[in-house]
């Protein structure tokens, strides 16, 4: 059995740990391989720069999320025309304890395009995340949202796709019996869904590994050309004032896992030479529309995503999806101020919120800043900002399609409200992405995978180019978007890329 | 500084009829909070945002005073002008105060009973520092009954795994995506 530590004072001596392989980062890609490094045999020592909070210590409120489970309380934002935030955790479990959980096997297309534009053995590839995802599967309890876990929210979405005559479908999660909470953006307290902090990093600690929370790491040790460990120190997550000195020497490989904007500001800070680094960074950026129904939706009770349609991933290349937000963003991200804002709110119980991401094209970059953290230039080019608003127009005709009687559409230069006829104001609405309220939380490069040097950083097995025992397990390795929800594709290539080391 | 971003977010959630407003919802402590919780960015964000909220009446209703002398109805019609203001910068700083002022007002037990919702329980703000940690064991399920009388709905409706295209974990019968 090995063992969890984590900043309790600034009187704590220096660490120093020894293992096969570290780990950078405990979401879904640096969970998936520690775990499979663990089963094979080795020591494994995860390094996490956020707490560990177990679902007692989940908080109930926005405020607390944005606390407890947010990196940097969510005020990462694109530095671009439009400011938008990039949502992630900061925490043992990663985003995995505040996402969806959303499980959709990796499509054909990517390892077709993955060969073709990048040189990877596409088919090979294939045929290994799909055998990991057959297991992941049903290791995480992939179900279907139970019909007594749905509520209004997605099940008038299949109303509407029903009736409009596109195929959608319940969505299948990583939740096992889910019971509808609707407390997924705030870490389900009910133990339902399966973040990686409930299952494969506990897992490690059985099987002899170590984890060490709030211990952000500073930079990778290199010998030479070889990564032999990393060094940081620790955190109070409270008072985020620095603690004790870390180090943890690894004798086989240094795995980093720290997410698509971490990893390659990490690597950067480290010292690493590539042209690629911090390069192809891509994302679905998304956002929705508000339908106002004549009855109560109650959107906050029943799962807070359980429907989905993936009809149109080719063709324009969107997503729609449902999302339940708490009251307390709705008065936030409702348009207006004072008294008029307090009156819109009103209506919270009879809105419905459904939503598109756009599959993106557009590339940017990642960066270290001058203070150390990332820095993110990202922004929708003109033909992806076609694909935007299409969605939006999408998911307006669904609105209106499962009954609503307005929709309130949130962007900048159209009125507050629209009726049924008016959905044609937002197919040709503005192509400027300052008229719209986004987020990007599907995010991909910034280390993309190559075969050739010039053009990524890391190899087809996760491998940085130019180094010995250095590896890439998160979404940063990914070159393009999927078109769809990347939990599962980053598990199951983090799994591929473990077993490699582990045979 | 606090006195500054208490007037900003108070400004965004006034009293409506019924609804009570963010002043009268306990928000000094959760201003004192904030600031005592939150990255010296984001609080930097805050106040700085709460600044141009205070000298822009001239941008918005035209005054040129700061907005804590402008009367009560003014004061509301900056709010709604400086949210909905063209200049995007402008609208992005009033989005981080609504982002708070909204959370502090929506996550309260006044605004949540008027919306048929139990109150939040404490946030508890702790995190597991022991050396091993037990993996939890969740209790027996029980959805509330609106989603139960939903569900039946749904099995009656021969929707209970409506659109899942093919079973999960047989090789023959994957969802790649790539059907749609």
């Amino acid at each position: 059995m090995g063992k969890h530590v984590t900043f309790e004072g600034f009187s704590q001596p220096v660490l120093e740990v020894d293992a096969d392989f570290v780990v950078v980062g405990s979401g879904a890609g640096g969970a998936a391989a520690a775990v499979i490094l663990a089963r094979g045999g080795h020591r494994v020592v995860i390094v996490e720069a956020g707490p560990w909070r177990a679902p007692e210590d989940y908080p109930s409120t926005t405020y607390g999320a944005m606390r407890d489970l947010f990196a940097d309380w969510g005020s990462l934002v694109t530095q671009s025309r439009a400011l938008w935030p990039v949502v992630q955790a900061s925490c043992v479990g990663g985003t995995t304890v505040i996402n969806s959980a959303i499980v959709v096997r990796t499509p054909a297309d990517c390892f077709e395009r993955w060969e073709r534009e990048y040189g990877i053995d596409g088919a090979a590839l294939r045929e290994r995340v799909w055998a990991h995802q057959d297991r992941l599967e049903r290791e995480l309890s992939a179900e279907v949202v139970p019909p007594d876990a749905r509520g209004l929210l997605n099940t008038l979405a299949m109303d509407a796709a029903d009736a409009l005559g596109f195929d959608s479908h319940y969505m299948v999660r990583y939740a096992k019996d889910c019971e509808g909470a609707g407390q997924c953006l705030q870490g389900c307290r009910k133990m339902r869904k399966q973040s990686t902090n409930l299952n494969y990093v506990p897992e490690v600690i059985e099987r002899g590994g170590d984890v060490l929370s709030s211990a952000p790491v500073a930079r990778v040790l290199f010998e030479g050309t070889r990564a032999v460990g990393v060094t940081g120190r620790f955190r109070d997550p409270a008072t985020r004032r620095d603690g004790a000195r870390y180090t943890v020497r690894a004798r086989r490989g240094v795995l980093m896992g720290a997410s698509a904007t971490q990893t390659p500001v990490l690597l950067a800070r480290s010292g690493l030479k590539s042209r690629a680094l911090g390069s192809l960074f891509r994302a679905h950026p998304g956002t929705g529309i508000f339908g106002v129904y004549a009855d109560p939706v109650d959107q906050n009770v029943g799962a807070t995503q359980g429907w989905a349609s993936m009809a149109f991933r080719v063709e324009p290349g969107l997503k729609l999806e449902t999302l339940a937000i708490p009251p307390e963003m709705v008065a936030g991200r409702l348009p207006g101020g004072g008294r008029e804002l307090v009156r819109r709110f009103r209506e919270y119980r009879n809105i419905a919120m459904w939503v598109t991401a756009v599959r993106a094209e557009s590339a940017g970059t990642i960066k270290p800043g001058l203070l150390g953290g990332a820095v993110v230039r990202y922004q929708l080019d003109e033909a992806d900002m076609r694909k935007f608003r299409k969605g939006l127009a999408m998911v307006a005709r669904m609105h209106f399609a499962a009954g609503a009687r307005e929709i309130i559409p949130g962007i900048y230069g159209l009125p507050y409200k629209l009726g049924p006829d008016q959905v044609g104001l937002i197919d040709e609405g503005p192509l400027d992405p300052r008229c719209y309220i986004a987020i990007l939380s599907h995010l991909f490069g910034g280390c993309p995978m190559s075969a050739d040097p010039r053009q990524g950083v890391v190899d087809a097995g996760g491998k940085v180019h130019g180094t010995e025992g250095l590896y890439v397990v998160d979404a940063s390795a990914i070159p393009t978007t999927l078109g769809v929800n990347p939990q599962h594709t980053i598990m199951a290539l983090a799994s591929v890329w473990a077993e490699n080391l582990v045979s | 500084m606090n006195e500054l971003v208490r007037f900003a977010l108070v400004s965004f959630f006034p009293r409506e009829g019924d609804l009570p407003g963010l002043a009268e919802l306990g928000v000094d402590e959760r201003i004192r909070e904030l600031r005592r919780d939150s990255t010296a960015l984001f609080w930097t964000g805050i106040v700085a945002a709460a600044v141009v909220f205070q000298l822009s009446p001239i941008l918005t209703v035209h005054r040129p005073w700061p907005a804590v002398f402008l009367s009560e109805d003014e004061l509301d019609a900056h709010a709604q002008k400086l949210a909905t203001h063209p200049v995007y910068l402008l609208r992005q700083l009033i989005v981080l105060l609504k982002l708070m002022g909204g959370t502090f007002w929506g996550q309260s037990p006044e605004v949540r009973a008027f919306l048929h919702l139990p109150a939040y329980p404490e946030d508890p703000g702790t995190r597991r520092v022991e050396a091993h940690v037990a993996r939890p064991v969740p209790g027996p399920r029980a959805p509330v009954a609106a989603l139960v009388t939903l569900g039946r709905k749904e099995e009656e409706r021969g929707r209970s795994h409506a659109g899942v295209p093919r079973a999960l974990g047989e090789p023959e019968a994957r969802h790649h995506g790539e059907e749609a």
